[in-house]
C-alpha cells in the first residue's frame, strides 16, 4: 500500500513537476552564420536562422513524463525498427507500478539510451524539433564569454579532454556547469547529443562512396585542408555522427530540443 | 501528436480486411483475419513509420497498404539529373528481369525527397514518361518529417541543397511482404542482376 502511494506521488511529480516543456527553459539564439569545419576555405558560410534551444539536455524525469503519456515509447513497447535493444536499458521495472522507470537518484540526469526516433518524437509532441547539426554546432562554438569561444586558448583542449576521458559523464545532474555565452548548459562535458539531420553528414555526391568528404574527414590531408585544423573536437563530432544509425541507443548519447524561428 | 503506431487504428484495419477479403477471397480469409490485429505489423517493419502518404493518382495511401508483396524501394526526386535516372533504370531492369511467375509478387516504390515539387501530377507525368505502370509501381509523397523518418529507417543519407537539388545515398532496399528489410544494394545498374537473384532466392 505504501509502495503504491509512493509510486502515485512519484508519477504525479514526474507528470506535473518541472518538466522540460516550458519555453522559459529555452534560450533564444539570434541568426548568424558560420563555416562548418569540413568545408574548404572559400566555400560558402552556412546561415543559421534565429531559433530557440533547450538550456539543458532532456532529463530522465522529462522523458519519464513523456513515456507515461505515450506508453508506446516504453521500453517494452517500442517497435524494434525505432530502437535497438539498449533502449532505456538503465531504467528498471518498478514492481508496484509495473512499469519501467529510472531510479529517483538519476531523475535530473540527462536521459541516455534513447534512439533518434524516440528523441525526435519527444521533441515533436512538445511542438519542438531536434536541433539541426548547423544549429547545434553554431551554439556549441560559444565559450562562457564569447560566441566565438572556440578560438580561445584552452577551449578545444577542454572539450578534447572530455572526449578522451569519457568516463560516466551522464552521472551528473543537468545545468550545474556554467552556461555558455547563449545561456546554454552542458553542450560539452556531459553527453553526446542527437541532431535531427545527423544522417546528412558525409553526403557529398551521388554515390554511397561519398568519397570526397570522407577523405576530408578521415585522412590526415583532410585535416590540413579544413578551415581550422585546430577544431579537432568538431571534427570528432562529425565523425561520431556519421557512425550513428537512428535506432541506436547509447549510454553516452542524449538530446535536447529546439524551436525554429525563436519565440 | 501521436506515435506512428497509433496511425494503424481500427478503421484502417477494417479497410485492409476488406481489401484482403476482395483479393484473396475465401481461401485466405481466416488466416488474415487472425493475423490482423493492431500489433499485426511486425515491430521491425519499415511500415511502422506510418504517416500520411499520397500516390501518383493523388490517392491517400498508407505504407501498410504495401503489405502482401515484396517491395523494391528507393528514394529519389523527379528533377534529379544524375543518380535518380540510374536508380529508376536499375529498378526497371529488375522489374523486367523477374521470372514471369514472380512479377505479380513484387512491387516497386519510389519515394520523393522533394514533395513540394513532386506533386501527384508531376509524379504521374514521370511515371508516364518512364512507363511505370500503376499496378506495379507506387510513386509516393509525404511531408518532410515523414521523409526524414523513412530515410532513417532505411539508412538513406540525404541533404537538401540550396538549389533544390538533393544529395542522397544511391540505395535500393528490398522489403518482405510485411515491410521488413531483407537486403539493400547500390542503385547502380550493375547491381540489378544481383538484386533479382536475391529476390528470387529469398
Amino acid at each position: 500500500m505504501f509502495h503504491r502511494c509512493g509510486t502515485a506521488v512519484f508519477a504525479f511529480t514526474v507528470l506535473f513537476g518541472s518538466g522540460n516543456t516550458s519555453f522559459a527553459r529555452m534560450a533564444e539564439i539570434p541568426a548568424g552564420e558560420f563555416r562548418p569545419l569540413y568545408l574548404v576555405e572559400g566555400s560558402p558560410l552556412v546561415a543559421v536562422e534565429a531559433f530557440s534551444l533547450d538550456r539543458v539536455p532532456v532529463t530522465n524525469q522529462d522523458y519519464l513524463a513523456f513515456v507515461l503519456q505515450h506508453p508506446e515509447w516504453q521500453k517494452d513497447q517500442v517497435p524494434a525498427v525505432f530502437a535497438d535493444s539498449r533502449y532505456l536499458q538503465h531504467w528498471n521495472k518498478n514492481a508496484a507500478s509495473d512499469s519501467w522507470e529510472p531510479e529517483r537518484a538519476v531523475l535530473d540526469f540527462p536521459v541516455v539510451n534513447v534512439s533518434w526516433f524516440a528523441a525526435n518524437r519527444y521533441c515533436r509532441v512538445l511542438n519542438k524539433k531536434l536541433p539541426s547539426i548547423a544549429q547545434w554546432e553554431y551554439v556549441a562554438r560559444a565559450s562562457e564569454i564569447s560566441p566565438e569561444g572556440w578560438r580561445e586558448p584552452g577551449y578545444q583542449q577542454r572539450i578534447l579532454n572530455w572526449y578522451a576521458h569519457h568516463g560516466r559523464p551522464e552521472k551528473n545532474p543537468v545545468g550545474r556547469s556554467p552556461a555558455n555565452y547563449w545561456g546554454i548548459h552542458d553542450l560539452h562535458g556531459m553527453v553526446w547529443e542527437w541532431t535531427v539531420d545527423f544522417n546528412s553528414a558525409l553526403v557529398s555526391g551521388e554515390s554511397r562512396a561519398d568519397s570526397s568528404i570522407d577523405k576530408k574527414l578521415y585522412c590526415a590531408a583532410g585535416s590540413v585542408n579544413s578551415v581550422d585544423p585546430s577544431d579537432y573536437a568538431a571534427f570528432m563530432r562529425y565523425a561520431f555522427r556519421s557512425s550513428l544509425s537512428a535506432r541506436y541507443a547509447m549510454s553516452n548519447l542524449g538530446f535536447r530540443c529546439a524551436v525554429s524561428g525563436g519565440n | 501528436m501521436q506515435c506512428p503506431i497509433l496511425v494503424f487504428g481500427v478503421p484502417f484495419l477494417e479497410e485492409i480486411n476488406v481489401k484482403l477479403f476482395g483479393l484473396f477471397g475465401l481461401i485466405f480469409l481466416l488466416p488474415p483475419m487472425m493475423a490482423l490485429g493492431q500489433s499485426d505489423l511486425p515491430g521491425d517493419s519499415v511500415y511502422q513509420v506510418g504517416g500520411h502518404w499520397q500516390n501518383q493518382q493523388a490517392e491517400t495511401v498508407e505504407l501498410a497498404g504495401l503489405r502482401g508483396k515484396k517491395q523494391v524501394v528507393s528514394m529519389i526526386y523527379t528533377h534529379c539529373e544524375h543518380a535518380c535516372p540510374v536508380i529508376v533504370s536499375s529498378m526497371k531492369s529488375i522489374a523486367a528481369s523477374l521470372p514471369e511467375q514472380m512479377k505479380h509478387e513484387v512491387g516497386f516504390v519510389l519515394v520523393t525527397f522533394t514533395p513540394s515539387m513532386d506533386t501527384p501530377d508531376v509524379l504521374a507525368e514521370f511515371a508516364r514518361r518512364q512507363n511505370l505502370g500503376k499496378d506495379q509501381w507506387s510513386l509516393l509523397r509525404t511531408d518532410d518529417d515523414t521523409i526524414r523518418d523513412l530515410s532513417m529507417v532505411l539508412g538513406v543519407k540525404y541533404e537538401r541543397l540550396d538549389n533544390n537539388e538533393v544529395n542522397h545515398s544511391n540505395l535500393v532496399s528490398v522489403l518482405d511482404e510485411q515491410g521488413r528489410l531483407v537486403f539493400q544494394e547500390s542503385g547502380a545498374l550493375g547491381a540489378s542482376r544481383l538484386i533479382v537473384e536475391r529476390i528470387v532466392n529469398h
